[in-house]
């Protein structure tokens, strides 16, 4: 399937923009974008299924979600900023 | 308000769900959306192997409505041949019958970094990935 594309403009800091250009290449831009912009929507469209599933079954417990931070905390080697 | 953050490092999460893990969302499992809620707000990728709907969907548009809505929020990973035949290695190791479980042990596998196996059977699944280090199930 050939998707369509279009031009579309958006207004970026220097900062970020340069730090695209240096991982993904002068004109690998625009598929740095778009693949962030499917992550951040994939990612939102996870979110508001877990909203819509804890309104109906009851939110996880404040201790459900610390065992669960912390062990993926140990698994996945994270620490604080 | 400062908040305090925690940043995981090296290569972004992982999760595979098998359909237990996709039925767990579904009410009796706090922990799975537990889970989830903490691989979606720290960047991470999580998969649910097509083969895994052959378990969890009945071709019955009504009874199958709340599975698909879940399903079509996640990423559903068509399997290649490179991790058909390491579920069948797999399969073949741990002396297992069960051709589903040996695909989702081999999506998990198959990518070298840090995996959640998010299951409701961990006792099967940790046969086949007993080599599997990288691959840690979790209870769903």
């Amino acid at each position: 399937m050939i998707e369509e594309m279009e031009r579309v403009t958006a207004t970026i800091d220097e900062q970020t923009l340069a730090a695209i250009r240096r991982v993904a290449g002068p004109r690998g831009v625009s598929s740095f974008l778009e693949a962030a912009a499917r992550e951040r929507l994939l990612r939102l469209r996870v979110l508001g299924l877990l909203d819509e599933l804890d309104a109906k079954y009851g939110a996880p417990t404040m201790a459900t979600r610390r065992r669960v931070a912390k062990q993926a905390e140990r698994i996945f080697r994270s620490r604080k900023r | 308000m400062k908040r305090s953050r925690r940043r995981v490092t090296g290569a972004l999460p992982r999760c595979v769900l098998d359909s237990g893990g996709v039925t767990a969302l579904l009410g009796r499992s706090q922990s799975a959306r537990a889970w989830l809620r903490w691989l979606a707000n720290h960047g991470g990728e999580i998969v649910v192997p097509a083969a895994v709907l052959s378990e969890c969907i009945t071709g019955d548009v009504g009874r199958d409505a709340e599975v698909n809505r879940i399903l079509g929020a996640l990423s559903i990973m068509p399997t290649g041949e490179p991790t058909g035949r390491l579920a069948g290695a797999l399969r073949f190791r741990a002396k297992t019958d069960d051709g589903i479980d040996a695909i989702v042990a081999a999506e998990a596998a198959v990518a070298q970094v840090t995996t959640v196996l998010l299951t409701s059977d961990p006792k099967d699944l940790a046969r086949l990935l007993s080599s599997a280090k990288h691959v840690k199930i979790q209870r769903a």
